[in-house]
């Protein structure tokens, strides 16, 4: 599906990436984020294959490294705002005080200070993709991952995630790939690449 | 934010799928803990049953012999018994008697009752408060109800008892032991009250749960009866309330507390003066007095023997043999008999002469040297009367010593005279009990004490008014009658023991008494007190084999609680029976369960995108699954009481003939209740487990996509396979259906169904590949609903394949069970179409034309001249036949004479055999050659019924050892055979040879087969009107068998109800698909919904697609189970009829298709109740 893709991003770096369906975007940000295997060629981040790990190493790879945000979102509904954000930490345990604050700061960041408590359910389209963002970054991953982050949204909504997302990797210093159909998005990222026939371009 | 506060809030937030998968794991539970408590119920009614028809009775003494009543209370009187004991009662039991009731001359007759005779004090023994209104007094009697109804007997009725003549007697299989009149009977005897069959209304000796007819009077009025004054053969032992019921070691110490006399083992010691002169002189310093030891059975047996061996080991003392010679012919040179005829009925005594005792001693006092084999000595009158000289041949006829005709088998051995004993002629003779009166010295050979009393014998006047079995057949002459006056029975020839042994002892024992030597001239009080010491030697040796001489406690409260354990654990019988209801629920628990998780994929997917590793994100799930389970087996447990309560409903009404008798009630044990609840969770955890396990493979992405199940793959190779895989099945299943032809009975049924089960995998398989390979294609052009709704379920094909296997592997197992069900055959009673059981040994011959003859006379006897009877001796004991819930201790001994087994060489219907250790070709022609095998390691061959060795006994396989012990008798078998599915069911099968060995007390039949051709006329109503006084009663083998059968029968049956049950749980798994199916289409469902279709098209179109998988498992499940069953039906096997598998299947069918469609609508339902525009989003 993927065709002689060679791209290298360092950290500060983000881009997105454009291209109509099936045009193997998600494929693309699945493989990026080990979710997925390749059947040829590697991809590293910083010097570590993480596809050379065993599953309990990949997944404390993924945990530590990478992190997504859905276009679903996919924030559990039986959980407030909070402890949806806490949920990597789940990985390695009960979360510490440390990561409590840091989630805390998070949604301050975001700009859900007052809705800590609140479950997905009272929450709106908008403030839940921003606690989804708010989970990615828990544990300052150097990659953040966004599958079509606006695509359930409406455009003034769009656009603040667009800002907050592009916002919050800089000041983590990490590598934002976004992929999208929407070129409004697009624009407010540094690269934009477009992935047609499973080849990569500068678009 | 923890793990556990995750699952906790998952389980609250997904309360409603989480409910669903509640009562999924408590249906499971139910049953299982439903199934421990049936056990339960069973094992606590068998110990509510001994502890009521024992009421306090812990220990029972019953003998073969009739002993002191005093024995009891000697007993109650010792310090160390009131210690822990508070009753000793005497009585007089007889299991085996016989009642009649006449009313306006018919009689009514009822066999094999078990007869109480004690004093009023027994009722105090009950516990129910069971007593009846009128305890019987002499001549009255109380009944149970059981015995009231078989008798139409009402209170004020006259009934009958017929009982065994008192036991104390000459074995009746010996020459002079008495095989007419052994029955007594107790006429005129009032029914004064009727006992409910409660309590000690239901008082039995044997545990089983069956309900005993039992006959109750009072203990005179049998000891009256049978001449027994003062005498019992049973002692009733009851502990103190605060005292635990004694167990076998503690009745080792009641043994102790007894203080028999000789008297009680039917003994005695009598001091025997040699005959004195007229001047009442002793006749001569150099001969002294003697003790003997006697048995008032003429016989010493060979327990007593041993006994008296080692007792008097320390006395001069010998043991004698003396037996009865029908005649002592001399021998010419030519060896041919004296034309006169010899001497007729003399007794000859087989001893070895010891010093001081004699009787053959030299001129110097000395004892003869022992004497050989051949030689005889006689005593100087036949000497004289016969011409003898030393070395003179003589031949002595006797009879055969044991016997079991009237007229008993003559034989005869040839001896040389060794020498001549001087035998002194008194002066004047024996004259009523006066003894003879010598004026010259007797010697040792006038001893005429040589020979034991026997009633009708010794205490007759003269030859001629002998009142003996057998006829008296040869000449008595005047001098025979003349040295019977002068000499009575004083042996008139003296052969060596071993000799004697050899050639007269038998089974009954080789000692006629036992003879010690008083020390000379003692005066009276010493030589009473001799015999005191001679006995208290005897009685301190005796208590070592107090068992074995037949006074012995049975700790029968302990050995009846112990039995009350079951053959069968019906806890596990019952999970084993409700295995596919829990197999059912347990996949309806992982089914729902799945649902539950596939609606929250994306959840999975996100924590393992997030980086929660598998196993931990898997652990999560366990963990919910795990307090769900906990959860629901609770109110499983709950739901189990009422699942067992119904169970119990069922066995006692429609399920009854697998306990035969309606006795069980409900009782439920804390650790059965925690047991059951574990167990749910385990295997309900174990179950959400394994559906956890599946979702290791499949990927995150597919997950955050919501998709539950795993990639898609490529289904050439395994379609390849499988194709491979049905038609390899498929032929297995003709080879099967080939090779049962030659086979027969449940291997032929084993073949068919395994047969019938390869043809359902086989069709499964194909099943699969054809939903799989439409899958994979394209679609049909001309699309209708019903292909629409048939083309949704190949969709999943692996998910639809699984409710057709269950639903079609449901309706298979049940209908083909059928086929593994058991009518009576005449093989299963060897071609015998009677069975006879009589209360009382038949010492006839039945299996012979002599035999009938006397029994019936010649014009009846003639009738059944083409019948083949053949009388079995029998060792009573447990019914370990299935119909006995209680676990056979002792179970009841046959005695296969040779003759039957000869006769199956020949015999048109054989019995059915299972696996035989028959090596030669004439053992597996004939099994029943086996028992003529010698002992093994001194282990008896015996043939056990398969169903009795493996349900009851727990043996099973051929080859195997076994050993029970009967009152002191330990028999050791090793199996040699199982008969299949027969009516010999519940007893052990050993060769009459080892029967007589090691039961030598057993004396006559009691266990009859009986053919008679078709056309001629039955043997079983002549007998039982000729042998009505011996309670002979015979059924219909068929009758009989079914009965037996019934147990298994039964057990296929409640399978088959619960199985039903289990397929009936398994439509709302089909329903869960169903819903899982709609879940998962939710958008496409709205979508014809928004493209104009009604509610009622969908609706139909999602029932045609329930109704795809429910009819495809049907009909794959039926067509497999026909295949299984047909030949059943086709070969015209009795056990399987066309129209009650029809009937099955019919109500099966209806039942499952009616709830499948049930919930089929359910699923409609919430389809077309769905919103439209939530579903078109699908949210």
């Amino acid at each position: 599906m993927l065709r002689n893709i060679s791209l290298k991003l360092q950290s500060g770096e983000n881009l997105a990436i454009l291209g109509p369906s099936g045009s193997g975007k998600s494929t693309l940000l699945h493989l990026m984020g080990t979710l997925d295997t390749p059947t040829t060629g590697t991809i590293t981040l910083g010097d570590e294959n993480p596809f050379t790990l065993d599953e309990p190493q990949l997944a404390h790879f993924r945990n530590r490294r990478i992190g997504f945000v859905f276009q679903e979102h996919h924030l559990l509904p039986q959980l407030s705002a909070l402890e949806n954000v806490l949920v990597p930490c789940l990985a390695e345990g009960t979360p510490n005080e440390e990561m409590v604050s840091r989630a805390r700061s998070l949604l301050d960041r975001v700009g859900l200070s007052e809705r800590l408590e609140h479950r997905p359910a009272e929450l709106s389209g908008g403030e839940r993709q921003r606690v989804g963002i708010a989970r990615a970054l828990i544990h300052t991953p150097s990659l953040l991952l966004a599958d079509e982050p606006t695509g359930n949204l409406d455009r003034t909504a769009a656009t603040g995630i667009t800002e907050l997302l592009v916002q919050l990797q800089q000041q983590e210093d990490a590598i934002l790939v976004v992929v999208t159909h929407s070129i409004e998005l697009a624009n407010g990222l540094q690269r934009r690449m477009e992935l047609d026939n499973g080849n990569l371009r500068d678009a | 934010m923890t793990s556990w506060r995750l699952v906790i809030r998952s389980l609250t937030f997904h309360w409603r799928v989480h409910a669903a998968v509640v009562l999924g794991v408590a249906a499971a539970t139910a049953v299982l803990t439903g199934a421990l408590l049936v056990g339960d119920s069973v094992r606590g009614s068998l110990r509510g049953l001994v502890l009521d028809r024992l009421g306090k009775i812990d220990a029972l003494l019953i003998s073969p012999r009739f002993f002191r009543a005093e024995l009891a209370s000697e007993l109650a009187a010792k310090p160390a018994f009131t210690a822990r004991y508070d009753q000793a009662i005497p009585a007089i039991l007889f299991p085996q008697g016989t009642v009649e009731n006449t009313t306006d001359d018919r009689v009514t007759r009822a066999s094999r009752i078990l007869i109480v005779a004690t004093p009023n004090s027994f009722w105090d023994l009950d516990t129910k408060a069971v007593r009846p209104k009128v305890v019987p007094g002499e001549d009255e009697v109380v009944l149970n109800e059981p015995l009231a109804h078989e008798l139409g007997a009402t209170v004020g009725s006259t009934i009958t008892l017929r009982l065994p003549e008192a036991a104390n007697a000459i074995p009746a299989e010996s020459p002079l032991g008495e095989k007419e009149d052994r029955v007594r009977g107790i006429p005129g005897l009032e029914v004064v009250a009727i006992v409910p069959a409660d309590g000690l209304g239901r008082f039995g000796l044997t545990p089983s749960q069956s309900l005993p007819m039992v006959a109750f009077t009072h203990l005179t009025t049998v000891q009256n009866s049978l001449r027994l004054d003062g005498q019992v053969n049973t002692i009733m032992v009851s502990s103190l309330a605060k005292e635990p019921s004694p167990n076998a070691d503690d009745c080792l110490e009641l043994n102790r507390l007894l203080d028999p006399r000789l008297a009680d083992y039917g003994l005695s010691l009598s001091q025997i003066r040699l005959p004195r002169m007229e001047d009442n002189s002793t006749p001569n310093n150099a001969i002294p007095d003697y003790t003997s030891l006697t048995s008032d059975r003429m016989i010493l047996d060979d327990e007593v023997a041993d006994v008296a061996t080692n007792a008097f080991a320390g006395f001069s003392a010998q043991g004698v043999l003396t037996y009865l010679a029908n005649a002592l012919v001399p021998l010419n040179d030519q060896g041919q008999e004296t034309p006169d005829g010899g001497i007729p009925y003399s007794t000859v005594a087989a001893v070895d002469s010891r010093a001081q005792l004699g009787p053959l001693l030299d001129a110097a006092g000395d004892p003869l040297p022992p004497l050989g084999d051949d030689e005889i000595v006689v005593n100087s009158w036949v000497a004289e009367d016969q011409n003898l000289t030393t070395g003179a041949r003589l031949r002595v006829y006797y009879y055969l010593p044991e016997t079991t005709d009237r007229q008993p088998q003559e034989t005869y051995r040839d001896f040389t005279v060794k020498a001549i004993v001087p035998i002194t002629t008194p002066a004047k003779p024996f004259s009523g009990k006066r003894p003879a009166v010598y004026d010259k010295p007797p010697t040792l050979a006038n001893d005429k004490d040589l020979t034991p009393e026997v009633r009708g014998v010794t205490d007759q006047d003269s030859i001629e008014n002998w009142d003996t079995p057998f006829d008296l057949e040869r000449n008595v002459r005047t001098q025979d009658e003349r040295y019977y006056d002068q000499h009575r029975l004083t042996p008139k020839a003296f052969v060596s023991l071993s000799t004697g042994q050899s050639l007269w002892g038998s089974r009954f024992g080789d000692h006629t008494s036992w003879r010690i030597s008083t020390p000379a001239n003692l005066p009276d009080n010493d030589s009473q007190a001799f015999r005191q010491r001679l006995e208290d030697a005897f009685l301190q040796q005796a208590e070592k084999s107090q068992a074995r001489l037949g006074l012995a406690f049975q700790p029968v409260k302990w050995q009846g609680l112990k039995a009350a354990s079951g053959t069968t654990p019906f806890d596990v019988l019952f999970i084993a029976l409700s295995s596919f209801l829990i197999a059912a629920a347990l996949m309806l628990v992982s089914l729902l369960f799945r649902l539950g998780v596939d609606q929250r994929a994306d959840q999975l997917g996100l924590l393992l995108a997030v980086g929660v590793p598998r196993t931990q994100t898997a652990r999560l799930l366990r963990r919910e699954g795990t307090l769900v389970a906990a959860f629901g087996s609770l109110l499983g447990v709950a739901l189990g009481i009422g699942y067992a309560w119904l169970m119990l409903a069922g066995l006692r009404t429609v399920w009854l003939g697998a306990v035969v008798t309606p006795f069980l009630v409900f009782h439920a044990s804390t650790v059965s209740l925690i047991a059951g609840y574990l167990l749910g969770i385990l295997v309900c955890s174990l179950t959400i487990g394994h559906a956890v396990q599946r979702l290791k493979k499949i990927p995150a992405r597919r997950l955050l996509a919501g998709l539950a199940s795993p990639e898609p793959q490529h289904h050439a190779a395994r379609s390849k396979w499988g194709h491979k895989t049905s038609w390899c099945l498929l032929t297995i299943a003709l080879i099967l259906a080939a090779a049962a032809t030659q086979l027969g009975g449940e291997a032929q049924a084993g073949a068919f169904v395994g047969g019938g089960a390869a043809v359902l995998t086989g069709l499964l398989l194909l099943f699969r590949q054809r939903l799989e390979s439409v899958s994979a294609g394209s679609l049909d052009a001309t699309l209708s609903l019903s292909r629409l709704a048939i083309s949704s379920a190949r969709r999943n094909p692996g998910r639809s394949s699984l409710t057709v296997g269950l639903i079609a592997s449901a309706s298979f197992l049940i209908a083909a069970m059928s086929s593994f069900r058991l009518d009576a055959s005449l093989e299963g009673a060897g071609g015998f179409e009677s069975i006879a059981e009589s209360s009382l040994p038949v010492f006839v011959d039945l299996k012979s034309a002599a035999g009938r003859e006397e029994l019936l006379g010649a014009d009846a006897s003639a009738k059944l001249a083409d019948s083949v009877i053949f009388p079995l001796r029998v060792q009573p004991g447990d019914d370990a036949s299935c119909n006995n819930l209680y676990s056979a201790q002792r179970p009841r001994v046959l005695g296969v004479p040779t003759a039957l087994g000869a006769y199956f060489d020949q015999a048109a219907t054989r019995f059915s055999w299972g696996p035989t250790l028959a090596e030669t070709d004439a053992e597996q022609k004939n099994p029943w050659k086996l028992l003529d095998r010698p002992p093994q390691d001194g282990a008896i061959p015996v043939v056990i019924d398969q169903n009795t060795a493996m349900f009851s006994l727990g043996i099973y396989s051929p080859g195997s050892y076994a050993t029970f012990n009967y009152d002191g008798v330990q028999l050791d078998l090793y199996v040699v055979g199982f008969l299949k599915n027969s009516v010999l069911q519940g007893n052990l099968l050993i060769s009459e040879a080892h029967f007589q060995q090691s039961f030598p007390e057993i004396a006559g039949h009691r266990y009859f087969l009986i053919h008679s051709p078709e056309g001629q006329t039955p043997a079983a109503p002549l007998l039982e009107d000729a042998l009505s006084d011996q309670g002979f009663d015979a059924r219909a083998s068929r009758e009989l068998l079914d009965s037996l059968l019934a147990v298994q029968n039964t057990y296929l049956s409640t399978f088959q109800s619960l199985g039903a049950l289990g397929l009936l749980l398994g439509t709302f798994g089909l329903a869960t698909v169903q819903l899982r199916n709609v879940l998962e289409r939710r958008a496409e469902l709205a979508l014809l919904r928004a493209s104009g279709f009604q509610h009622r098209r969908v609706g139909r179109m999602v029932l045609w697609e329930n109704l795809f998988l429910l009819l495809g498992g049907l009909g794959l499940g039926v067509l497999a189970a026909l295949y299984a069953v047909m030949p059943h039906i086709l070969l015209g096997d009795a056990a399987i009829s066309a129209n009650r598998f029809g009937r099955d299947l019919a109500i099966m069918l209806a039942l499952v298709v009616a709830a499948g469609l049930l919930t089929g609508m359910i699923a409609v339902r919430w389809t077309v109740r769905a919103p439209l525009i939530a579903a078109l989003r699908g949210d």
